[in-house]
């Protein structure tokens, strides 16, 4: 067995080689469908051990059967060689295994201190006893390295910080083993820095984590071994020192990760398509959530908006559909008004919309495939005659869509939930797509997808951005904004701060604008 | 097409376990059950139950009552389905029932010297009127002010039962017996197998469940309800005008259960009487759920709730137990069925 040196760092780990967790040949079958086959491995003492692999590679479902939310149906899981019965996650948390989700589990109006304890008996069988949790809390805090304000509601803690709770949660409940889900999928840059250096703390102090990740140059960064999931299989087991990222990615689709597309450049720009001028809206609460918004989107180029995420862009999206107010200001769509125009309407103008949350916003889990393909043109004249809806209409839209991009699943009468996340965006980008828009956009196109499909959702961008369609693009990844844009728009406090070239742009500056240090002439 | 469709749906094969935890399997089990608890009191639970299909099946005049309390809980269940489709409770099919009878009284006593041809459809549209503008009220104040529509369609239902009783003591009170006066004798609805009261608005109900299913799954609107219901950010987003739905929603169920008024006035009683429905808009509900919010199962279930209901008296008579055992039942099932779709939920 290769000795994993890089981590040996701390005494505290005296067995580094000890085999805390080990699963044995799970297998986990949903109807036909198989998620899991096989599945071996084991995770030491102290290591932080990434699992990768492409969206529907079973990383999820596998997850899931360590943290006992799912039951495999066969293979064991043992703990330290002592085979493990999970029933529930309160098992798993029982046996000293903690789980952070994508989507976290807290009560936005109770404080960190409340939300930690909860349900852990810490303050006293009868009594909260904040007091005393309190002091146990902190320290445990303290210990780990994980700095979080304990008295704040949870609802005004950012997104890394929330998630620094869930991660003092599952250590309040004893976790050992820490399993992560895409912990950075919702973090911005610096936050992703910051969790970084927190779980090579936590690795330090012998927590064993099992990280399940997209992101290869965090795995490069600090794990110590490398798993790869394909197709419910696990591929092998590799120790990261002795590996490279373009390996890994090789391993993960079965060909190397294309070098970002050499872009087809802008001939010249098309006319005006998109036009918001001085425009001012207000949130729920009455807050101004757009200051002065002015900008432009021609045929033809990408426009990319940049800015931490909650300074607008939301927002901007959501008045050009038409789902929030304009205070003031015109909002033109090629001569045509759009300001304050019922959503339907705006649709049928050409308005195509990728929007940032799939579940919340983007889908309808509870239909099929086919049912979701029309969600948007449900009414167009290829679906329906007279209010019914064509059938074999829609499901021959649903195939073509299938085909057209690559979605996996089995047929157009899936569930879309049983669809991964990129399979699930594939098939919101070809019904948009499918419409023919004047102007698309795409918020987070990438959000949560594994390689192959960025790059697929990518290219796709780029084919109609040169077929004349403007695009307004907005990303937390700079390196994506910076791949596809034509120019790039930079959102800070409602406001647009700067409209830059992007052949002028430096991701150096365009950070530098995002977090306010800066301001260019648009 | 559509011919297909449905033959799609019945194909769809489920799991055992499935069945057994389904809507069968709670029937099946709360008969066990609650038979079970019979024993004890030197009562054999088959005989009972025998008794029960006897007064509801046993005999032509049997199986045309059974028939005719179907029609009215049929209905209110279509009425519920389109509602929970959409995402909303409707609690108030009883009120809109009571509207639907209202309307169609006043029309069949009027009855402007009209045929039975023009009178009945006349009636019908009325009730359908009555009950849709009833269903409304609650959709209007959900949609623009967020009430909750459980609360304002129960409320709902007192207001028109009073609306019913006003007339039977008021304008249209017919001496001493709390019933108002009769519409016409044009406004009766056919009675469908001669020597019972078997009437047609068993008719309207089929006609509807089937209408309302292929609307559910075939139209666009339908499509519609069920993405509001389903998902209404992702509805709102997709160029849905969500309130419009469910609005239209509400006044499409609440005409459905006025329908169920036209039976009651037009099929049995030509009259209001005081007691109009015994709860036919609650019952609905327990069709509703039992048929998993699908019209076309609701035909079935909307039958076996019927059978319960009109063996129950004869299964008193016959061998003692008393009515209420069948609401235990009753009751039984709609828990269960409540508590498997909450752990669904889990």
């Amino acid at each position: 067995m290769v000795r994993v040196s890089r981590l040996a760092c701390d005494e505290s780990v005296t067995y580094v080689d000890d085999i805390v967790l080990r699963a044995v040949e799970i297998t986990k079958t949903y109807g036909p469908v198989v998620a899991n086959r096989d599945v071996t491995l084991d995770l030491r003492a102290g290591e932080i051990h990434a699992v990768l692999g492409e969206n529907g590679a079973g990383k999820s479902t596998f997850m899931k059967c360590l943290y006992g939310l799912e039951t495999p149906d066969s293979g064991r899981i043992e703990l330290r060689g002592q085979e493990l019965g999970l029933a529930s996650p309160n098992d798993a948390i029982k046996s000293g295994i903690g789980m952070v989700h994508q989507h976290f589990m807290l009560v936005p109006t109770l404080s960190v201190l409340e939300n930690v304890i909860l349900g852990t008996g810490l303050g006293g069988r009868w009594m909260l006893g904040l007091r005393r949790a309190r002091a146990a809390v902190d320290a445990l805090a303290r210990r780990y390295g994980i700095a979080v304000d304990l008295d704040l509601p949870v609802g005004q803690l950012s997104v890394g910080e929330q998630q620094r709770v869930e991660i003092l949660k599952a250590l309040v409940r004893g976790a050992r083993v820490l399993i992560l889900d895409e912990p950075t999928a919702v973090l911005t840059p610096q936050e992703v820095t910051q969790l970084l250096v927190t779980l090579r703390d936590l690795s330090g102090q012998g927590i064993s984590i099992l990280l399940v990740t997209h992101k290869l140059a965090e795995v490069m960064e600090i794990a110590s071994r490398a798993s790869v999931m394909c197709a419910g299989q696990l591929v092998g087991t590799w120790d990261v020192a002795d590996t490279t990222a373009e390996e890994l990615v090789t391993q993960m689709i079965g060909r190397s990760r294309s070098t970002p597309a050499s872009r087809a450049t802008r001939e010249t720009r098309g006319d005006i398509v998109l036009e918001l001028a001085v425009v001012n809206a207000r949130g729920p609460r009455g807050n101004t959530v757009l200051n002065r918004v002015s900008l432009r989107v021609h045929a033809g180029e990408i426009l990319g908006i940049a800015g931490v995420e909650g300074n607008g862009q939301r927002e901007l999206a959501e008045v050009i559909t038409g789902l929030l107010p304009v205070d003031s200001g015109d909002v033109v769509l090629n001569g045509h008004h759009i300001d304050n125009v019922a959503t339907p309407e705006i649709l049928r103008l050409g308005v195509a919309n990728i929007p940032e949350d799939r579940h919340k916003d983007g889908l309808v889990l509870d239909f099929s495939i086919a049912e979701n393909a029309i969600l948007v043109s449900r009414d167009a004249h290829a679906f329906q005659r007279a209010g019914v809806i064509g059938h074999a209409k829609m499901r021959r839209f649903a195939n073509q869509l299938i085909g057209d991009f690559k979605i996996r699943c089995n047929g157009p009468d899936t569930p879309i939930r049983n669809l991964s996340g990129g399979n699930q965006q594939k098939l919101i980008l070809g019904r948009e797509i499918a419409r023919a828009p004047k102007l698309l956009i795409a918020m987070q196109p990438t959000r949560g997808l594994d390689v192959g499909a960025i790059d697929y959702v990518h290219a796709e961008l780029t084919k109609l951005r040169n077929e004349g369609v403007a695009i307004l693009l907005v990303s937390s990844e700079l390196d994506e904004l910076f791949g596809l844009s034509d120019r790039i728009a930079v959102m800070r406090a409602g406001c647009v701060v700067g409209i830059v070239d992007r052949s002028e742009a430096t991701i150096d500056g365009v950070g530098r604008m995002m977090l306010g240090e800066e301001r260019l002439a648009s | 097409m559509t011919a297909d469709a449905l033959k799609a749906d019945a194909a769809v094969s489920v799991p055992i376990r499935d069945v057994l935890t389904g809507p069968l399997g709670i029937v099946v089990a709360s008969f066990v059950v609650v038979g079970l608890a019979l024993v004890p009191f030197g009562i054999n639970p088959l005989e009972v139950y025998a008794a029960m299909l006897q007064g509801a099946l046993g005999s032509p005049n049997a199986i045309a009552e059974t028939l005719i309390y179907a029609a009215p809980i049929l209905l209110t269940a279509t009425a519920a389905i389109v509602c929970f489709r959409a995402g909303m409770w409707n609690v108030g099919a009883d009120g809109q029932l009571y509207m639907g009878a209202i309307a169609a009284l006043l029309v069949g006593y009027n009855a402007f010297g009209l045929s039975s041809v023009v009178l009945i459809p006349m009636m019908a549209v009325a009730a359908f009127a009555g009950g849709g503008a009833w269903g409304a009220i609650p959709g209007f104040l959900r949609t623009r002010y967020g009430a909750n529509e459980v609360i304002v369609t129960i409320m709902m239902n007192f207001l028109a039962t009073i609306c019913a009783t006003y007339l039977i003591s008021g304008p249209l009170a017919s001496g001493t017996t709390p019933i108002t006066k009769p519409i016409a004798a044009e406004g009766f609805l056919p009675v469908l197998i001669d020597g019972t009261r078997l009437h047609a608005n068993l008719l309207t109900a089929l006609l509807v469940a089937v209408l309302t299913y292929l609307l559910l799954n075939h139209t666009v609107f339908g499509y519609e309800i069920r993405a509001v219901g389903q998902n209404p950010r992702a509805a709102r987003v997709a160029g849905i005008p969500v309130k419009r739905i469910a609005f239209l929603s509400f006044v499409l169920s609440g005409g459905i259960a006025g329908l169920a008024g036209l039976g009651e006035v037009g099929g049995i009683h030509h009259a209001i009487p005081d007691q109009l429905s015994p709860g036919f808009g609650f019952t609905g509900i327990a069709v509703a759920l039992l048929a998993n919010l699908n019209p076309l199962w609701a035909i079935a279930s909307a039958l076996f709730l019927a059978v319960l209901n009109v063996g129950a008296n004869s299964m008193q008579r016959v061998v003692g137990v008393p009515v209420a055992l069948v609401w235990v039942i009753q009751g039984f099932i709609l828990l269960s069925l409540l508590a498997r779709g909450a752990l669904k939920r889990r």
